[in-house]
């Protein structure tokens, strides 16, 4: 099973690495678009939509309106004089509304379930929330100052990536390595207090040789840290939200597309909560 | 290398009071609540002491003097009896839970009172604010405050010295204006003014804020009079002596100790003939100006200090108040002192003040070294201050920290039922990459003033 999980990453990695550095633009936007619309077949199983026209349906329909959204909006337009497209800051608002509500959705959880539970229309939406955000924000940072540097964008997707992922690996060797102290031993005996250390650990290390990779000037250097520690506990809220739905429709991987790894959501669950929210700050506060 | 253990020791024992006290608070709390203590640490790690009570709890001194912990029954860490259910943490009230992790900041705050009433019921030497001269092209050379002016109002606020005047304007940090307040010398007018601080741009690096607003404190002139030889120095070898007022250097009469100074640093290894009046009497004394190297250059050197003439009458008070009134004016501090920290944190916040004004670790050990050696009143008054910050810092509702819990159980009071698990796991990790990063800052930028 690790085997396979490494392989299947192994291979992944390197295209990863291509489209976001290398593919031009439009191109990126649709490679995303695709992978997006991917991950809403899945949500679809999630939602509780059985009949496969109607999965067909919701997976087409997410991945359009990502191409759609590509073709209107030409690239250079994404950021107009260093500000990015008003529609896309809605988009970016709207999934920063939409994390919250999820966030007291989990904290309330199952109280106030029996809203959204039954209705796959509800659940459906969620999705879209959930999905279309993903890609606006992994759009607008790889656009970013993309005249000054075109590989500036690139850096900051390789930073969230980084603060996310440090968080998962250094959790997972530290607490292979050092794990004695058992977190919650009846939930889910996996994780350690060493493990939990060393995914912070990581996490830091990353936000602090961001910090100095961009310069950051001293006086903001309390909003980058911030918006690092944010970032990395939204992306274990995106985990959450999967499984709480994912619990919903009672399934244990979203797919079967990723050998290993199960499906692609169990893959970007985390990124689809770090980038919107990501973005969102950094369009607010550091462009 | 003996200032350095001096340093290490002040920082130990005033953490370990700091860290005991607010442990005591959680675990005192948590033995009236009817909790099962195990353990009642000081510090992290090996055991060097260990005593187990009648009750069950372990007493231990372990060897990482960082901090400390008190460790409850709780059945989310360990395995519970059925018979000992009731005494777990976790089955508490969660208004029992809320006052057990209040305890230990609450308590620090009650023992910033206590030091300051010691401090105050021994009494303590301090400086009259007087202004001695403004600094051309400063802040303060806009207004019409003047020399030998006393500060008596900085805000709203009343002060009597320097400190007061040093916290004030620390509070005022991030403000467009600052109203002030002083007395002539003859005490009788009071005369105020409202100075524009827009551009006042304060810089822990360079110097107090009191000298970055271009206040310069009264203080006495130095004297010719040695105060102090160092032993086997080049002023021991000649034969100087405390009490020696010098007079001359090479023949050269010196008319203050700036200009000895100069003297001596420019002549590096040179022969000297030094008079100097001791007991009334001149005597002429020779030998050579030793040398001393500061990053890279070589300098002439005495190894003698100066004293300082007498403070003016009027100018030097002392802080000493019977019991009664030693206890208000302590809250009195202890409350200013928690509003400056509340009110600072949020200027960092804001970013009114830069994260370079963060101090660590090492800033507390050399502040603890530091107001150790000037005397105890000095270390009481340090160890409050310390005390109310690490409360203050503690409240912060970033989970890791007693604030975090705090907001847990406040969360559970609304909602009914604990914060599930999974999210107090979220907050754990914001909490920690915050507090991880931020005391990487604050231990940088000690690392960096040293």
């Amino acid at each position: 099973m690790l085997k396979q999980r490494i392989i299947t990453a192994l291979i992944l990695a390197p295209l990863a690495l291509f489209a976001i550095l290398f593919l031009p633009l439009f191109s990126f936007q649709l490679v995303i678009a695709a992978i997006i619309g991917l991950g809403a077949w899945e949500w679809s199983s999630m939602s509780g939509i059985t009949r496969t026209t109607t999965k067909y349906a919701y997976a087409i329909l997410v991945a359009a309106v990502c191409v759609c959204l590509s073709i209107l909006l030409p690239t250079d337009l994404i950021w107009y004089q260093g500000q990015l497209n008003s529609l896309y800051i809605y988009i970016l608002s709207a999934a920063a509304i939409w994390w919250a509500i999820s966030f007291f959705m989990i904290l309330g959880y199952p109280k106030f379930s029996s809203i959204w539970y039954c209705s796959k229309v509800l659940r459906g939406i969620f999705g879209f929330f959930t999905l279309i955000p993903t890609w606006v924000a992994v759009v607008s940072l790889r656009t970013s100052l993309y005249d000054v540097d075109p590989y500036y964008g690139a850096s900051l997707i390789f930073y969230v990536l980084g603060i996310v992922w440090a968080a998962d690996i250094g959790a997972f060797f530290v607490g292979v390595k050092f794990g004695k102290h058992k977190l919650r031993p009846r939930v889910s005996p996996g994780k350690t207090y060493e493990g939990l250390m060393g995914g912070i650990f990581a996490s830091s290390a990353i936000i602090a040789f961001a910090a100095l990779h961009y310069q950051v000037d001293p006086s903001r250097i309390w909003l980058h840290v911030v918006i690092g520690a944010l970032t990395v506990g939204v992306s274990a809220l995106g985990d959450l939200n999967e499984s709480m739905f994912k619990r919903c429709a009672g399934i244990k991987d979203s797919g079967t597309l990723l050998p290993g790894h199960g499906g692609i959501m169990d893959r970007i669950d985390s990124l689809t909560a770090a980038f919107p929210i990501f973005a969102f700050c950094y369009v607010m506060w550091m462009a | 290398m003996l200032e350095f253990l001096w340093t290490v020791a002040s920082f130990v024992i005033a953490l370990g009071i700091l860290v005991a006290v607010h442990e005591w608070g959680h675990f005192w709390v948590a033995r009236r609540c009817g909790v099962k203590v195990e353990r009642f640490s000081i510090g992290f790690g090996k055991a060097l002491w260990k005593r187990t009570d009648k009750l069950g709890t372990e007493y231990v001194v372990a060897a990482i003097p960082l901090g400390g912990y008190v460790k409850m029954l709780d059945e989310r860490v360990d395995e519970v009896a059925v018979e000992d259910l009731p005494y777990a943490f976790n089955r508490q009230h969660v208004l029992k839970r809320i006052a057990i992790v209040a305890a230990g900041p609450i308590v620090n705050f009650l023992f910033a009172i206590f030091a300051l009433f010691i401090m105050y019921l021994i009494g303590l030497e301090t400086v009259k604010p007087v202004v001695a001269d403004i600094k051309p092209e400063s802040i303060f050379s806009q207004s019409n405050i003047t020399k030998n002016a006393i500060i008596t109002q900085v805000g709203d606020r009343k002060v009597a010295d320097w400190e007061d005047v040093n916290y004030e304007l620390i509070s005022h940090i991030g403000k467009d204006l600052m109203h002030i307040k002083w007395t002539e010398a003859n005490h009788v007018i009071e005369r105020s003014a409202v100075v524009n601080i827009e551009t006042w741009q304060f810089d822990p690096d360079k110097g107090s804020p009191i000298a970055s607003l271009g206040l310069v404190p009264f203080r006495p002139e130095v004297s010719k009079i040695i105060g102090y030889v160092l032993p086997d120095s080049a002023a021991d070898a000649i034969g100087l002596r405390p009490n020696d007022k010098i007079l001359r250097l090479d023949g050269t009469t010196m008319e203050n100790w700036e200009q000895i100074v100069g003297y001596v640093s420019s002549r590096a290894n040179q022969f000297v003939k030094v008079d100097v009046l001791r007991g009334g009497e001149t005597v002429r004394l020779e030998g050579s100006i030793g040398q001393n190297e500061v990053e890279g250059i070589v300098k002439g050197y005495m190894g003698f200090t100066p004293t300082f003439e007498a403070w003016p009458a009027g100018m030097l008070f002392t802080h000493q108040y019977g019991v009664i009134d030693a206890v208000t004016k302590a809250m009195d501090k202890t409350w200013r002192m928690m509003t400056l920290s509340v009110e600072m944190l949020g200027k960092l916040l804001t970013g009114d003040v830069s994260v370079k004004n963060l101090s660590g670790p090492i800033a507390i050990a050399q502040g603890a070294g530091m107001s150790a050696s000037s005397g105890l009143v000095y270390f009481l008054g340090f160890l409050a201050l310390i005390s109310v910050n690490l409360g203050i810092i503690n409240l912060l509702p970033l989970p890791v920290l007693d604030g975090g819990h705090l907001l847990y159980f406040v969360i559970e009071l609304f909602s009914g039922r604990p914060v599930p698990e999974s999210v107090q796991e979220i907050g754990f990790k914001v909490g920690g990459v915050l507090l991880l990063l931020l005391m990487s800052i604050a231990i940088f930028n000690d690392i960096a003033r040293l």
